[in-house]
């Protein structure tokens, strides 16, 4: 697994400083590699080879891509599951673990599992699992033990995450040759750009294919700022949604781009092979090879055999060589050529097979014989001894953007690569990704024209018109994006390949026969070739269905490795063609997203009183009402009751929705909106009301105060203050709102209620107009100074008791308490939170819509008959409460009390009647509280109608198992005659 | 009985904050926050955050309402996503509703004016007095722009968002309105939104940009890069 160093001498273009060095460790092991390097590559250079185990089967994987696009390089970085080793940077003293491994990456005893593979074909689980249904717990805990990826430590402390939201007239995804170009001739056009590339330097496969001069990739982000472009490297754009909005993910960044135009340089991947062993820790893509040598200094085998099926494999060999890595062979599947470069690795004593593919590799941790087989069938196989089999036989467009955007699909037979054809508005490709194959200088032609494009197009300058790729493979005098024009050419110009060919897929589904190995389709999911045989052979012969049954591309690589392989084996087993069997649809994301970056920083409002420091300063327990903070208690709610009942208590009701209405047409609104009158309400008055929709359902309630003749102040309750001011702006808006305006003012006011038989005395104190029962009675309203501060006063309460509501200026409301608190000290004053407030609201039998009420629950069956004015004109809900009226209720909301005193029921609880065999469910408690007043248990609950209808009838409630007594009260248990709220 | 006086939603940071306080019109709001040339500093390099909420702010409401504005205070009326004035400015929300914004203690003065106009009108107008209702916190520096990018999804780029306009949008997922108002050549902008989440907001504004180097800034620094 380890050896010698792989570290070769320094190259133009490396990225590494080695004068620092940086240690980790893997699998608990100390190792240590230079600043700059990867975890991949310090690991490669340290001559680990096995980096992971699959996920089925627990194959060996070691590294592939190295372009973070397989799952072969999958680590646990300290508390991380699901790292790409081969794109994170290393950092000194990082904790690496493999991931999939039990229990250790050399001896993993799951592994085991592959000598159950025949009877683990795709789809196994669905079939093997489902009985017996009792035992799935078991199977769940059993499959996701053997194949997890990486495991999330619950103890870790929340990240920081965030999100930023950026606009540009043209995006630019991808940051390599035709990339750049297009981002600097869109910025000449005048046009805002944004560039991002997933890799952490611009360049694209120039930073290691060696094919043009270092130096110009060096400063290429610095020249593109100066320019004006903003660059995002190490950015990738993982989605592309609705009118051009893209996402992408940076790190621990989720960015959310608006974007004009977008310019898709996202360039072309390899895909590995089909061939007997392809999963072996050794077999590597040829650019991954590449990156290795040039950008890392490390030489990923010492006898490597190169396969290739067009120039690019030789490009390899010849880095290879020059790394003074022996190259044994060089299979290349096109019979009888003789590319660039074959004479030199000839000379350097390579076997050359022309018209040679790889049929298998052998090696178990580390592929030690590549079997090369004739592409004909005919002639001899070379079984030969390497630590390295570099596979350049298939590129595909990186287009998935495109494909999401709507752009449509053309499989093209001669150069076996899935196009990108019918571009949608807006979306240009540029480079590659459209098929372009040629010199750099034709990707950054080509380049230039789509940014000359997406820039028109982001200026509205009437044209949609993209590059066509055969016309722009080289840098034309006349390039019209030269002169800032709109370029000429066909929209939907799919992608043509060049004249000069110099690279091409292999056209072969997969190798020869070779012995009967298992060949990875899919490398994610581990599924093989003959998976897909099965399952087409089972009937899931379309794409998707294949798709789901065997999950290839479901897995971290999103199908970039797998996707085209699936889809040419479909074709291949159902006699369709690669283009009738189509593509399955892209969906974002691209790459895996953390949770984390989807969830961003988090945001959750929380809305506070202007008194919450006091209540905080003071012990309140808080609880959350809706968005809101409020105080549950300050200690025993009992106690807060009894202040309330005896002296003078005082509570925070901020929250509660206010609204301001003026102008004439103010009662007829509310006459409309409330079930209450409104239009004989006099000045200075206060009145209850209650909110139906049209089905008589309750919405919300609280008082209506009449300021002046066109000048309402209306409350809501607390959590429903949106809602009620919503659904007061909707009908306003919808044409009942003439001559009436509305302003929300439920922040703009702190109110508190000063609840008790001493709460005159005490406001009294600090009240600047006469607050006797003559002057100001139950029910009305005053603008008065209370503490220095304009306020309004509403003679109202909650709590059966002579009470006030204060409203005054929010600014003002922790200044208001103080006052309150210290002028009510002489009579014991406590503040009361929700618990207490509950407490008191249900000795007097009233109902919180929302807890004793819901989506059913109508204003004449919930016992607020008296306050539904029938008689009026239209109203919403008349016509359903009339007929409620006429037909009497169902059901009914009623008070009750148990007939044993420590009676230990809860509201939830279903109220049953006993029939043969077990219970009927006649009713359910929705309020309940033991009464420290009355020294017993009292609620509301839903009943039958008629059994509701007597005061005292009993009934069961079903208590934990047994059955509890309770009897039914009509009316508030405390002060019926409600003499000690109108004192 | 004590003094009335008004506290701003972030009244109770403020000695966490080391807040030197100080008091207009009745509010109690930090003059300073140590070093003061600090506060300058960090607002002329990177960003910074203070708290205005004691500005006076009236809701001027109907279809007269430009014409109101006008007569009352001289104002050219704004467009929808306009602001237009000085010292008393004026927000155009929708075509009949106006904010009109003022320093702290002249909303009275202001809202006087402004019935008296409103009741000369033909048509149905309200002037209301929502001061108390809204948090007002002023951004300031460079990264103001990049620091409300992070928390709202508009577009804060100088040509989409100049200076003197004003968008109703959602800033850390609360309803809020943005104006653009900067301070001499520093972008600069005022987010003004419901009381209630004020503290939240702050909390969120200093955590989102931490990363800027974002400091708090008080009242004194605020008049000095206005100035």
């Amino acid at each position: 697994m380890s050896g010698p160093s792989h570290r070769i001498d320094p190259r133009p273009g490396e990225v590494l400083d080695r004068g620092r060095s940086l240690r980790f460790r893997f699998g608990g092991r100390q190792y240590s590699g230079c600043a700059g390097d990867t975890i991949a590559s310090a690991l490669a250079a340290a001559g680990v080879s096995l980096f992971s185990h699959s996920f089925k089967y627990h194959r060996p994987r070691g590294l592939l891509c190295c372009a973070g696009h397989c799952p072969n390089c999958l680590v646990q970085v300290g508390s991380e599951p699901n790292v790409r080793a081969c794109t994170r940077p290393l950092e000194e003293d990082m904790a690496v673990w493999p991931q999939n491994v039990w229990p250790s990456l050399k001896l993993d005893l799951m592994a085991l599992t592959e000598r159950l593979s025949r009877f683990l074909p795709a789809g196994f689980y669905y079939k093997t699992f489902i009985r017996p249904k009792w035992l799935w717990p078991l199977y769940d805990r059993v499959l996701r033990t053997a194949a997890g990826l990486g495991t999330v430590d619950e103890r870790t402390p929340e990240g920081e995450y965030d999100k930023r939201y950026l606009h540009s007239d043209v995006v630019v995804a991808g940051g390599g040759p035709a990339g750049l170009s297009a981002a600097l001739a869109a910025r000449e056009s005048g046009a805002r750009v944004l560039l991002l590339d997933e890799n952490p330097a611009l360049g694209g496969h120039l930073r290691y294919s060696g094919r043009t001069p270092r130096s110009d990739l060096d400063d290429a982000a610095e020249r593109l700022e100066a320019a004006g472009v903003e660059v995002l490297t190490g950015a990738s754009v993982t989605g592309w949604y609705q009118d051009h909005w893209l996402s992408a993910a940076r790190g621990r960044r989720l960015f959310k781009i608006r974007a004009r135009a977008v310019v898709v340089a996202t360039g072309s991947h390899e895909i590995p092979p089909l061939f007997d062993g392809n999963d072996r820790p050794g077999v590597m893509l040829g650019t991954a090879v590449q990156r290795l040598l040039r950008l890392y200094g490390v030489a990923p085998g010492r006898r490597a055999v190169v396969v290739t099926a067009g120039d690019g494999g030789w490009e390899v060999a010849a880095d290879l060589l020059a790394a003074g890595v022996e190259v044994a062979a060089v299979a290349d599947e096109r019979p009888g050529v003789e590319p660039p470069g074959a004479a030199e690795v000839a000379a350097s004593g390579a076997e050359v097979l022309t018209g040679y593919t790889i049929g298998a590799a052998r090696g178990r941790k580390r592929v030690r014989q590549a079997v090369l087989v004739p592409v004909s069938g005919t002639g001899s196989r070379r079984r030969v001894r390497c630590d390295l089999v570099a596979v350049s036989t298939g590129r595909q467009p990186s287009a998935e953007l495109a494909w999401m955007a709507g752009a449509g699909s053309r499989y093209d037979d001669e150069h076996a690569e899935m196009r990108v054809v019918d571009l949608p508005e807006g979306v240009f490709l540029a480079g590659r990704v459209s098929g372009l194959e040629g010199p750099f200088e034709a990707e950054e032609a080509h380049g230039r024209r789509a940014g000359a494009a997406a820039a028109a197009h982001a200026r509205g300058a009437a044209t949609t018109e993209a590059p066509e790729p055969a016309e722009t493979s080289h840098a034309r005098d006349d390039d019209p994006a030269e002169a800032g024009q709109a370029p000429e050419g066909d929209p939907q110009a799919a992608a043509a390949p060049p004249g000069e060919e110099e690279s091409r897929s292999s056209a072969l589904v997969s190798a020869p026969a070779c012995g009967g190995g298992k060949r990875f389709v899919c490398l994610c999911e581990d599924v093989t070739d003959t998976d897909v045989d099965t399952s087409l052979a089972e009937g899931y012969d379309h794409l998707e269905l294949l798709k789901r049954y065997t999950t290839i591309g479901m897995g971290p690589c999103q199908g970039r490795m797998c996707n085209l392989h699936g889809i040419r084996l479909c074709a291949a087993g159902t006699g369709r063609s690669v283009q009738e069997t189509g593509r399955t649809t892209a969906r974002p994301p691209v790459t895996p997203l953390s949770l984390g970056a989807l969830a961003g920083q988090k945001m959750e409002p929380v809305q506070v009183s202007a008194m919450h420091d006091w209540h905080l300063a003071h012990g309140a327990r808080m609880m959350t009402a809706g968005t809101w903070l409020r105080p549950e208690r300050y200690g025993d709610p009992a106690e807060e009751v009894a202040a309330v009942r005896n002296a003078v208590g005082l509570i925070d009701v901020s929250p509660l929705g206010k609204l301001r209405l003026t102008g004439p047409g103010v009662p007829d609104l509310l006459e409309r909106l409330y079930v209450n009158s409104w239009r004989d309400l006099r000045r200075g008055r206060v009145r209850y009301g209650m909110m139906c929709n049209d089905e008589g359902v309750i919405l919300d309630d609280g008082v209506c105060a009449r300021l002046a003749d066109h000048d309402w102040y209306v409350s809501t309750t607390s959590t429903g203050a949106a809602g009620a001011l919503e659904w007061v702006e909707w009908w306003r808006q919808s044409g009942w709102g003439e001559g009436v305006h509305v302003t929300d003012l439920t922040e703009a006011r702190a109110a508190v209620n000063l609840a008790g038989p001493a709460s005159r005395e005490v406001l009294q104190k600090l009240a600047s107009r006469d607050l006797s029962k003559a002057r100001f009675p139950y029910m009305r309203a005053r603008r008065t100074r209370i503490a220095g501060l304009s306020c309004l006063v509403l003679r109202i309460g909650f709590t059966g008791e002579l009470s006030y509501e204060i409203h005054g200026p929010a600014g003002g409301g922790q200044h208001l308490w103080e006052a309150l608190m210290e002028a009510g000290a002489d009579h014991g004053i406590r503040p009361f939170g929700v618990e207490a407030q509950r407490i008191l609201r249900l000795e007097k039998g009233h109902l919180i819509v929302g807890q004793d009420t819901d989506a059913l629950s109508d204003a004449i069956s919930a016992d607020s008959a008296w306050a539904v004015k029938l008689e009026k004109d239209d109203f919403l809900g008349k016509r359903a409460l009339t007929r409620v009226a006429e037909n009497g209720p169902k059901q009914r909301l009623v008070g009750f009390r148990m007939t044993r005193d420590d009676a230990k029921v809860v509201e939830g609880l279903q109220i049953v009647t006993r029939r043969s065999g077990g219970f009927d469910i006649i009713g359910w408690i929705t309020s309940c509280r033991l009464s420290p007043t009355l020294g017993g248990v009292i609620g509301l609950c839903w009943l039958p109608a008629d059994l509701a209808e007597k005061e005292g009838t009993p009934f069961s409630v079903y208590a934990g198992g047994r059955l509890e007594e309770g009897r039914v009260h009509h009316g508030a248990f405390y002060d019926p005659g409600g003499d000690r709220l109108r004192s | 009985m004590a003094a009335p006086w008004y506290g701003t939603p972030l009244h109770g940071r403020w000695e966490a904050l080391d807040a030197h306080l100080t008091e207009a019109a009745g509010w109690r709001v930090p003059e300073r926050f140590g070093d003061g040339a600090a506060e300058v500093r960090a607002a002329r390099e990177g960003v910074a955050l203070g708290d205005e909420t004691p500005r006076a702010k009236l809701l001027v409401q109907g279809d007269e309402a430009a014409r109101v504005i006008a007569a009352a205070t001289g104002l050219a009326a704004p467009r929808v996503g306009e602001v237009s004035g000085g010292r008393v400015t004026a927000c155009g929300l929708r075509p009949d509703l106006l904010l009109v914004a003022a320093g702290p203690g002249e909303g009275a003065g202001v809202l006087k004016t402004l019935d008296e106009s409103a009741a000369a009108a033909t048509g149905l107008m309200t002037v209301t007095d929502v001061t108390h209702g809204r948090f007002e916190y002023r951004i300031v520096g460079p990264e103001a722009p990049r620091l409300l990018s992070k928390v709202c999804g508009l577009d804060f780029g100088d040509d989409a968002f100049p200076d003197r306009r004003c968008r109703e949008t959602s800033v850390a997922r609360v309803k809020a309105l943005v104006v653009r108002a900067d301070a001499g050549e520093l972008p600069a902008f005022r987010v003004l939104g419901g009381r209630a989440p004020g503290a939240y907001v702050w909390d969120i504004l200093m955590e989102a940009g931490a990363e800027l180097g974002i400091a708090p800034i008080g009242a004194a620094a605020l008049r000095e890069l206005q100035a």
